[in-house]
């Protein structure tokens, strides 16, 4: 990315931020663009036990796109917002790929952040995830998306609010119920 | 599960998930009247607390 697109895109973030809908629609190809090399490039030396940092993706197409933080911080969270749903798909139908084609072992485990997920050696592979993600959303749309956006997207609880237009306080417990949610669903379809 | 159901089920979770493993039962015998809305509360906080080894367990299944 050139530096004059790379202060594009921190006008757009910000406009975007203010609401304007056609910087969003600008933003949106070129987000999901810099995803795909970033994800292509780390997917091309996966191993069989390779565990993916879907965070850690997202945040490394973030510093290539944008550089320096833009002037609002909140404009970061929105970034990040659009991210993790796109970086969740780019994920799952990789994993969906591989398992089609029958090469390595399953699907790729996601490895999660420690302080979102502190249990350690937890890491359901992503086509596990995204299934049980699925049934949650259907459940509970708002709560789909803040796992989404957790997981997916490394967001903290306050950029988790930011998004989602509610309290952190909030964010929390629903956070708290969504991934006992999660943890339930898991191990029953592991157990099937 | 349905969509309101599980609204009710949250509520009692989000409160139970608050106090301490200690106090769970206590609140949940003054919070949650009904039987089965219990039952479903307490598999999510086993669930909560279990970490065992679920990605083994996950990975053995695909």
């Amino acid at each position: 990315v050139c530096p004059e697109s790379s202060a594009q895109i921190s006008k757009l973030l910000v406009n975007w931020g203010l609401g304007d809908q056609e910087a969003r629609d600008a933003l949106i190809p070129l987000i999901y663009g810099e995803l795909r090399r970033v994800a292509r490039r780390h997917l091309g030396h996966e191993r069989r036990d390779h565990t993916l940092q879907s965070a850690a993706l997202v945040n490394e197409a973030y510093l290539r796109l944008v550089r320096q933080e833009p002037p609002h911080w909140q404009n970061r969270a929105h970034f990040f917002g659009v991210a993790a749903q796109m970086m969740r798909h780019i994920l799952v139908d990789h994993a969906r790929n591989r398992i089609a084609a029958k090469r390595g072992g399953g699907a790729p485990r996601l490895s999660l952040d420690p302080e979102i997920a502190p249990a350690p050696k937890q890491e359901p592979d992503v086509v596990a995830l995204d299934n049980a993600l699925n049934k949650l959303t259907a459940l509970d749309p708002q709560q789909g998306r803040l796992i989404e956006l957790r997981f997916f997207g490394g967001l903290s609880i306050e950029d988790t609010a930011v998004v989602l237009g509610i309290s952190p306080a909030t964010v929390k417990r629903e956070w708290a119920t969504a991934r006992a949610w999660l943890r339930r669903e898991l191990k029953r379809d592991a157990e099937k | 599960v349905k969509p309101e159901r599980w609204q009710k089920v949250k509520k009692v979770l989000a409160g139970a998930l608050e106090q301490t493993p200690a106090g769970r039962r206590s609140y949940l015998d003054q919070a949650c009247p009904d039987a089965s809305l219990r039952r479903g509360v307490e598999s999510l906080i086993a669930a909560q607390a279990s970490t065992g080894n679920l990605s083994a367990t996950i990975r053995g299944s695909i």
